[in-house]
């Protein structure tokens, strides 16, 4: 982890005069609120070559570029931690390994763009982008703390200002303050109405990166240009501020949604309160499933902070969809993967509900169980577990208890996976299959290991993979060069892979006791627990703990 | 490993093999006891009232030996086989199932081979290491059976056993730092004690008009010494004479607070012996000594859970060195 660096502390302090010079859009807020501003930005002047800001590093400010041109990029290696077998044959051990996409593509799925704290996206191929005068960056971290997506390089003499929240507000005007915070804060916060900059600054988005952005969804990668200009005329642009209500499950499908910036968090009503099915952040979308099966909205869509939408209306939907059946393919896949996965969470009968949701295991969908009448506590699973990840287990046998069973400390795959809500890059997210997988352009900024409530989430030292490092150090001919930049970040974040390129999970391949068993716990606990009728106490059910199967056993044979 | 219903095909195969293998043993050595015919072909067949030799040394003897034999190597790798548990020869379950159940086969396999005779003093020593390896991991199945449980139910503190010492050092490393405070502090200063007045109705009731001003000591009284908190070395004492020791103790079950209910009396008689000030730390050390007695008792099963391991391998080893030998030496004289 990178400390923070920008705390205004360095560069020159602006007046609010001199500010005025440089944001002059700032001259339309009302000049009592302007006197917020004084002490909040400074301006800072960058030779060529000079690192703005390191990804991974924490900050709270945003960059307006006044001139020059500055690099964009990921420095640390685009790679993910993968398991697979070192040796080969009989006697064959278990390592682990950076792979990049390119050797070994895990997920149909996957992104081609890493999402960044700017208007633009970055390949994945070739992570590098370039920003210009006039643009600005880091606005995620200054509305939401989150460490700085990418590593930010002068490439020649550059000007900036870097100002903190209170400036950004009363330019993009999208401060929202609840009512929880209004009646609980005697200090008075403002709320801004915004400035002509925000007006401008999706004048340049929808001229310079909408078509990128739209064109980074797999959803519109086989769209045609025509339709793309067409679609970015129409389009609107739309920003909604923290704990706004975007759809409501229920309400008539009238829009689909592309995310902009920002997080989205969907969750369907359930008794007794909202349950969260996953969060959406930038270039991921949502709304489909209503417009392509004309029924209302299916969940609510909630802004963590302000998001920042692309809005396709219902017209220009239905025209995409007919004119590009492909695309309608796509969508209907996806909605139908989303809508199987919603209906998986039914409540479970019969169980002690109390402690199944104080310890969170209705959110676990493979949870890993001891079952504790049976095991010998001979530690196999934990040296299966290290023998599989070179050494490094990503499970302990520890945790809480669960009637009979210990909760292994491994991940969970949970259906609320707070892990992904603060990754700067977008990088952890859900497979179709809901499994939680960690992309090739984590940062390592451990944002997602500090955000696991459970702390399943492990960091990886990059340099005890000296295979990838001599992999990386010999160029591949015709390959773009990558910016030259000392990775100063040697972290991936990893988490249990379940051992996908095993027929079952290590531990439990390993127990010799038949004790640890990978489960969905709604479904497992529901079984193994026979509730009584008419509300008698639950009773545990021995005869039926042993006929359970892993649930990714037989996968791979 | 629990036996359960899940084993019954090893525990069929295990009698339908004992079944087919004591029919052969009837058939060829005493074929007039059974009304069918199982025996080995007739170039195969030894008739040991004939010849006199041992059943061992027969074609038929030699099978159940050499199977028996096969088993015990099969029993053996399943210590190599848990050295490597990712390997892909099979789940570590199946091995433990069929080093159980195979083992169980080679008792009906052994006794056959040797024809219920003990044969020679060097023999019987094999059979008595033979019978001890048996008896121990019966024995330790049996513990398989009901420790697990019982460490379930009565440790609920459970923690890794390698990081049992380290806990241990923690608690009596804060008990230590506890003890600390309670040292007397260095004789302060004296300074006036500001006093407030009794409430009202203490004073009324003594029928002693209230004092409504606050009183300073200067002006009331000449105290000047601050008094002595009386739970102090109550506490004191009781942490050098009991909780200490017990936090400190290699093995601490011997000791006063090593027992569940003679601590529960201690801390009992302790908290009515301080005051309210000291109560919060009082709960704190009963909960370290909870949590000790936990650990310690934990120790204990994991040593019981696997302590039978300390003769059944050695002595599988020892088993594996006579099978050997025995081998060797059939071979050698058949």
């Amino acid at each position: 982890m990178q400390p923070s660096t920008d705390k205004l502390d360095v560069g020159e302090k602006l007046s609010t005069e001199k500010l005025l010079e440089y944001l002059p859009w700032l001259k339309e807020i009302p000049a009592p609120q302007l006197k917020w501003a004084e002490g909040a930005a400074v301006l800072r002047r960058f030779k060529r070559g000079d690192i703005v800001c390191d990804e991974g590093a924490f900050g709270s400010t945003a960059f307006y570029i006044v001139s020059g041109k500055v690099n964009i990029f990921i420095a640390n290696k685009i790679a993910h931690v993968k398991t697979r077998r070192g040796l080969g044959g009989f006697v064959a051990r278990m390592k682990s390994f950076l792979v990049s996409d390119k050797q070994e593509h895990r997920d149909e799925n996957t992104k081609t763009f890493i999402p960044i704290d700017a208007s633009v996206d970055l390949s994945v191929n070739s992570p590098l982008a370039q920003l210009t005068a006039g643009e600005l960056f880091g606005e995620m971290t200054c509305r939401t703390f989150q460490p700085r997506s990418a590593t930010v390089q002068a490439s020649e003499e550059c000007v900036m200002v870097e100002f903190l929240r209170v400036i950004l507000d009363m330019l993009m005007g999208s401060r929202e303050v609840d009512a929880v915070t209004k009646a609980s804060t005697k200090v008075k916060v403002g709320t801004f109405k915004g400035t002509t900059f925000k007006v401008e600054l999706d004048k340049k988005y929808r001229e310079r990166s909408l078509n990128n952005h739209l064109r980074s969804v797999p959803l519109f990668a086989s769209v045609d240009e025509t339709f793309l200009a067409l679609l970015n005329q129409k389009v609107e642009l739309v920003t909604f501020g923290k704990s706004q209500v975007i759809c409501k499950q229920g309400d008539p499908a009238d829009a689909f949604y592309l995310i902009r910036s920002g997080m989205v968090k969907v969750a369907n009503a359930m008794p007794g309160g909202d349950m969260v099915r996953t969060y959406l952040g930038r270039g991921d979308y949502f709304g489909e499933i209503g417009l392509l099966f004309n029924q209302p909205r299916g969940a609510t869509c909630t802004a963590l902070d302000t998001v920042s939408l692309v809005k396709i209306g219902r017209e220009d939907f239905d025209q995409m969809l007919t004119n590009f059946p492909k695309v309608k393919a796509m969508l209907t896949e996806v909605a139908e993967a989303r809508i199987k996965s919603s209906q998986k969470k039914a409540l479970p009968r019969g169980l002690n509900l109390d402690e199944f949701l104080n310890q969170g295991l209705f959110e676990a969908q493979n949870l890993l169980v001891i079952d504790l009448d049976r095991c010998t506590r001979c530690d196999l699973c934990v040296r299966a577990c290290a023998e599989a990840h070179d050494g490094v287990t990503r499970l302990l046998r520890d945790g809480l208890r669960y009637d009979k069973y210990l909760v292994a400390t491994t991940c969970r795959t949970c259906r609320d996976p707070l892990c992904m809500t603060q990754c700067p890059v977008g990088s952890i997210r859900r497979k179709d299959n809901l499994e939680i997988i960690i992309e090739d352009w984590c940062i390592g900024c451990s944002k997602c290991a500090e955000l696991c409530p459970f702390g399943n989430i492990n960091m990886h030292p990059v340099e005890f993979m000296e295979e990838v490092k001599l992999a990386q150090a010999a160029p591949v001919a015709g390959e773009t060069p990558k910016p030259v930049a000392a990775p100063k970040k040697s972290f991936k974040a990893a988490t249990c892979d379940l051992c996908t390129d095993l027929s079952m999970p290590s531990c439990v391949y390993a127990c010799p006791h038949d004790a640890a068993k990978r489960v969905d716990p709604t479904e497992y606990f529901t079984r193994q627990f026979i509730s009584g009728s008419r509300g008698e106490p639950i009773k545990f059910d021995r005869r039926t703990t042993h006929d359970a199967e892993p649930l990714n056993s037989g996968r791979k044979k | 490993m629990i036996i359960n219903r899940q084993h019954w095909v090893w525990a069929a195969f295990v009698i339908v093999a004992s079944v087919v293998a004591t029919l052969f043993y009837v058939g060829e050595f005493y074929p007039e006891r059974l009304p069918l015919t199982a025996r080995l072909p007739a170039s195969l067949h030894r008739d040991v009232r004939e010849t006199g030799r041992s059943v061992g040394g027969t074609p038929l003897g030699l099978i159940y030996g050499s199977i028996a034999a096969a088993i015990f190597v099969f029993a053996a790798l399943l210590g190599l086989r848990r050295k490597r548990p990712t390997l892909k020869v099979g789940r570590l379950q199946v091995w433990l199932k069929g080093h159980i159940w195979l083992t169980i086969l080679t008792i009906p396999l052994v006794l056959l081979h040797c024809g219920f005779s003990s044969g020679s003093p060097m023999t019987r020593w094999f059979l008595a290491i033979y019978g001890i390896v048996m008896l121990s991991g019966f024995y330790g199945l049996a513990l398989q059976h009901f420790l697990p449980r019982l460490m379930k139910e009565r440790v609920p503190l459970e923690t890794i056993f390698e990081q049992i010492p380290h806990l241990r050092s923690q608690m009596r490393e804060s008990a230590l730092e506890l003890r600390k405070s309670l040292e007397p502090a260095p004789a302060p200063a004296p300074v006036p004690i500001t006093t407030t007045a009794a409430p009202a109705t203490s004073l009324a009731t003594a029928g002693i008009p209230a004092v409504a001003e606050p009183l300073t000591s200067t002006a009331a009284t000449s105290v000047t010494e601050v008094l002595p908190d009386p739970s102090i070395p109550v506490f004191r004492e009781f942490m050098d004479e009991a909780a200490l020791p017990y936090l400190s103790a290699h093995r601490g079950e011997k000791l006063l607070l090593g027992s569940q209910r003679v601590s529960d009396d201690q801390f009992r008689l302790l908290k009515i012996s301080v005051g309210n000030d000291w109560q919060a730390r009082l709960e704190q050390l009963q909960a370290w000594c909870d949590e000790r007695r936990q650990l310690d008792l934990q120790t204990k099963l994991q040593h019981w859970l696997h302590g039978w391991l300390l003769v059944h391998i050695p002595f599988s080893v020892l088993l594996l060195v006579f099978t050997t030998w025995h081998v060797i030496a059939a071979l050698f004289f058949y």
